[in-house]
């Protein structure tokens, strides 16, 4: 049965015991903000327009997204199930991170182009994005704080916060 | 010429008939054309007599055609200028083309046989063998890389990659090259004009997204420099250069009437538009987003592959890269002896809603543009297809001398092209030029009284720690292992060398030709410090610099060639532009000198900001000089660590007091002084000597001194080789100042190596340097430490070499950790606090 167009995230994280690089070198960067956080995490967002079936999400995210020795993902169709991060810790503040939408999005031209590959054609607009997870900061206003210094440069980023 | 057609929305009118002069300026200004009143009367005149206004696709087209980025307004303008030549008295000069009067000069006068194609391609080519040529460009993405800075760089490197392939037929790239300028990483917020990215993340976005475009292409990055600099805060200077390879009988390129304008690789979208005007222009607040470019290097890797085998299957006769300007600049300079006639609703899009003058002007990335005779199109559609790369036949060259550009059956533009690359008015602009070494306020530094006082006060090993800490000197190693430099194979000598491939190269060596022992050599030469004293000095250093590194792991100056990327502020302040007169003539004086032709540059101007106060800057004016060279067997190439103990030490070149812009004055805060000069004569002597004792097996290392002078160079050769040193300043080469052991130490005197020769070599060494002026000044020996004695024969510095590499490391591995860098075992080593 095909479906209408719907907008699909997908979110990759590490499995826990493994090593997050990018969230490391946030966590030693924030003390120039003068910050310190008890935790950081970050996720690979994919932002999929098209028209698909539950079993071929599963076989885009298992085939081409996500490394499973290292590697996990949780995905949703917006206003069905929550894909953010926040999920996993209570009290934490998310960030999500994405390329405004005429910006050239590499990473998501090449998603699409695999998806191709894969024999899925319905698919008609992939976006990539980051995700930012932050534990033990002061609310909201720091993590504004560490988007607009370190992770979001607002000529080519869009970008919203979590509770 | 018959009035065009206006059919659609999708092409404007713009009423300039009768505009005034206010309005000309506003539909200049509002429509960030960047032209001057007098371009836009001499556009108005042009469309009078054709008695129509004309659409935006034409005045688009003539804008960026005729901005500084592509026409080079003030190069090749008229500039009265009052000042001296060299150190001469002021004296008034009229240039009709500084860059034909100056730089390109030198090429013309020197006339050498194996230059085969200078300034007038994509990039300069020199021969390298029998069949083979060397292709060499080198060009600033700036601006982009102050707003965005991964995209900004990353695209700088996919251009200039791209010059490469579009360089005659095609040349294979097969070396970068990056040279960076930024804002201090330390720099305190407050010195931070509001919307300005901080210098440590535009730093960390530059060096990442030259790695991801490098790395991803598969092609090595092994040679570059980065400086630090206040005047750097909001225009951080980004230089991005390739090397290519092509086959000789691939140089020249022709266009034939009839032949089809095919474009192949990317698909177009809003990307960019506007950067050429946009690049000639100071930076201000509130940019749209659409000048940022985002590259994608893997597209570009198969453009690459798809181009090299058209090549050299013969299917196509011209191709050039469409950079700034996009298809109006690349399709509009292939046609430009012929005729184009273009449409633009055939070229493959990214999404709709585009309008004809957005498609004509787009910089969207990874697109090139063939000219393919009929016969041969259908091969290279196949070939393209093979290859997943897509090309769009979108017009035909014409013999008409005129350039058309269509959307479907509408006429979107006409223009003469005489009038589109000629008609352009010339520009006059002033320059003025006072000697600054006298201006008071700098204090100039006496001999005896500020170096014995500073003598007092630091003892040189403290200073020679605050040298080796100076992010200026001190390791790049952070930035270099992201760079591969190893792809392709051809490496010979890499960017950090030594016993733990730890320590500074001069210069990288390869070997384009797997199946020959010929190499390559490419070095730099920059220093803006000597140009805030004197760009005259500073010119001639950089040439000497990229020269003096080229020599140093065994290339040879006669074969040299040479590349120069002027950045400078306003060129309409003619005190600025002063400064631009007095380097350029350098340029011509010293490589003339030399006898080192240069075979391509690019000027970037208009590089001002505003400061934290709002007050507008200049970056200080800014030449990196690229040198280019061959070493007849890269088996004889040196590195620059000492080998062993035992082996005999020799200066080789004068050392005089020339403190002026030194690094040494830097970390002790002072200003002024005499800026180090070039003595080109011996200098050149002193460069074919040693290229000659290096060939015959003579040298075990050689390095040049530059900034921090001979401490510096001495403490990196020992340290990366571990292996110590002992030195006499006593037995120093020296020239007009009072042997004082500092300025002795790091006076930063030009044209000078440190050497370290076997004594089993020592007769035949001296035999090919005699006449020069040279010392025996030290042996290496087996404690590892540095030992020098001053010139009364006292130890005056006595460190060892681990404490010294520590600190030189210690910026460098500041860094190692943080984002985009990998954190290695060996860097979680404790921070030494060695900086003052």
């Amino acid at each position: 049965m095909v479906r209408a167009s719907t907008v699909i995230i997908v979110s990759v994280v590490y499995r826990r015991g493994v090593r997050d690089p990018l969230a490391a070198s946030i966590r030693q960067e924030l003390p120039e903000l003068g910050m310190r956080v008890r935790r950081v995490h970050t996720a690979q967002l994919y932002r999929l327009v098209g028209r698909l079936m539950d079993s071929e999400v599963k076989r885009i995210v298992r085939d081409l997204l996500v490394d499973p020795v290292i590697q996990e993902a949780r995905w949703g169709r917006t206003g069905v199930s929550s894909p953010s991060l926040n999920g996993r810790v209570r009290g934490a503040v998310s960030l999500e991170v994405w390329l405004k939408p005429r910006v050239t999005d590499v990473v998501g031209e090449s998603v699409l182009k695999g998806i191709s590959d894969l024999g899925i054609l319905t698919v008609e607009t992939v976006r990539a994005g980051t995700g930012y997870l932050f534990e033990g900061l002061k609310g909201k206003a720091q993590v504004q704080q560490i988007a607009e210094r370190l992770l979001v440069n607002p000529l080519i980023h869009d970008y919203h916060l979590g509770a | 010429m018959g009035p065009i057609a206006v059919t659609g929305e999708r092409v404007r009118q713009i009423p300039l008939l009768a505009a005034a002069d206010a309005q000309l300026e506003r539909i200049s200004r509002e429509g960030l054309l960047s032209l001057t009143l007098e371009e836009m009367r001499v556009i108005q005149r042009y469309f009078q007599e054709r008695q129509r206004d004309p659409t935006d696709v034409e005045l688009e087209t003539l804008a960026q055609t005729w901005s500084e980025h592509c026409k080079h307004k003030t190069f090749r303008g008229t500039i009265e200028f009052v000042g001296p030549r060299g150190s001469g008295t002021p004296s008034p000069r009229v240039y009709r083309d500084l860059l034909k009067e100056t730089v390109m000069r030198v090429t013309e006068e020197l006339a050498v046989p194996w230059c085969l194609s200078v300034f007038q391609d994509n990039a300069g080519v020199i021969a390298f063998d029998e069949e083979w040529a060397l292709a060499f460009k080198v060009e600033t993405h700036n601006h982009p890389s102050a707003l965005e800075p991964y995209g900004g760089a990353g695209t700088g490197v996919g251009g200039v990659i791209r010059d490469v392939l579009g360089v005659g037929l095609g040349a294979k790239p097969v070396l970068n090259t990056d040279v960076f300028c930024f804002g201090p990483v330390d720099l305190p917020g407050t010195k931070l004009p509001a919307g300005v990215l901080a210098p440590r993340r535009i730093m960390q976005g530059v060096v990442a997204g030259v790695r991801d475009y490098g790395n991803r292409m598969g092609i090595p990055t092994a040679n570059g420099a980065i400086l630090f600099d206040e005047g750097y805060v909001a225009n951080p200077l980004v230089f991005c250069g390739t090397v290519g390879f092509l086959p000789r009988d691939k140089v020249c390129k022709s266009v034939q009437p009839g032949d089809l304008i095919v474009l192949i690789g990317g698909r177009t979208g809003r990307d960019g538009i506007h950067g050429a005007t946009f690049s000639s222009t100071a930076l201000t607040a509130g940019i749209s987003s659409s000048v940022v470019q985002i590259g994608h290097a893997i597209m570009e890797k198969k453009i690459l592959d798809v181009l090299l085998q058209a090549r050299d299957q013969g299917l196509y006769r011209a191709v050039t890269d469409c950079g700034a300007g996009g298809l109006s600049s690349a399709v509009g300079e292939l046609g430009a002896t012929c005729g184009v006639r273009a449409d633009v609703a055939q070229v493959p899009l990214k999404y709709s809603g585009l309008a004809p003058w957005e498609i004509w002007l787009s910089e969207s990335q990874e697109r090139m543009v063939l000219a393919v005779p009929l016969a041969t199109w259908p091969t290279l559609q196949a070939l393209c297809a093979s290859e997943g790369v897509e090309a769009t036949a979108i017009g035909e060259f014409t013999n008409d001398r005129a350039l058309r550009v269509m959307s479907d059956s509408e006429k979107v533009a006409e223009l003469d092209m005489e009038f589109l690359h000629h008609g352009m008015p010339r520009v006059t602009r002033q320059a003025i030029w006072r000697d600054r070494e006298q201006v008071v306020g700098i204090q100039p530094l006496t001999p005896r009284g500020a170096v014995k006082g500073g003598q007092r006060l630091s003892p040189p090993g403290k200073i020679l720690k605050q040298l080796l800490a100076h992010p200026n000197i001190a390791s790049k190693e952070w930035v270099i292992r992201q760079y591969d430099h190893e792809v392709q194979g051809g490496s010979v000598i890499k960017p950090l060398v030594g016993a733990h491939a730890d320590g500074p190269s001069d210069s990288c060596v390869f070997r384009p030709r797997l199946d020959s022992w010929s190499g390559v050599v490419v070095a730099n030469g920059i220093n803006p410090w000597y140009g805030m004293i004197d760009p005259y000095w500073m010119a001639a250093c950089c040439i000497d610099e990229a020269l003096r590194n080229l020599v140093a792991v065994g290339g040879d100056v006669s074969s040299a060639a040479l590349l120069d990327n002027f950045c400078w502020g306003n060129p309409e302040h003619p005190e600025e532009l002063g400064g631009l007169v007095r380097a350029a003539q350098a340029c011509y004086d010293v490589a003339k000198g030399f006898r080192t032709p240069f075979i391509s540059g690019k000027d970037s101007l208009h590089n001002t900001w505003r400061d934290a106060q709002g007050q507008e800057r200049a970056i200080p004016g800014t030449l990196l000089i690229s040198a280019i060279g061959l070493i007849p067997d890269a088996r004889q190439a040196v590195t620059m660590d000492y080998k062993v103990p035992g082996d005999l030490l020799y200066l080789l070149g004068e050392t005089r007091e020339e403190l002026g812009g030194s690094h040494y004055h830097k970390v002790l805060g002072r200003t002024g002084g005499r800026v180090p000069r070039p003595e080109v004569v011996t200098a050149r002597r002193s460069m074919v000597a040693l290229h000659l004792a290096i060939q015959r097996g003579l040298v075990r290392a050689c390095h040049d001194l530059s900034e921090g002078g001979l401490g510096v160079a001495a403490a990196e050769m020992a340290f990366a080789g571990e292996v110590g040193a002992n030195l006499d300043l006593a037995k120093l080469p020296f020239r007009g100042l009072d042997r004082m052991d500092l300025a002795l130490l790091f006076s930063e005197s030009p044209s000078r190596w440190l050497v370290e020769v076997s004594p089993h070599h020592q007769k035949a060494f001296e035999q090919v340097i005699s006449g020069l002026p040279f010392g025996l000044i030290g042996k290496t020996i087996t404690a590892k430490t540095l030992v020098v004695h001053g010139i009364n024969g006292r130890v005056i510095l006595r460190e060892s070499l681990a404490i010294l590499k520590r600190i030189w490391l210690s910026f460098s591995r500041s860094f190692a950790g943080s984002r985009h860098g990998t954190i290695l075992e060996s860097d979680r080593a404790p921070k030494v606090k060695g900086k003052k």
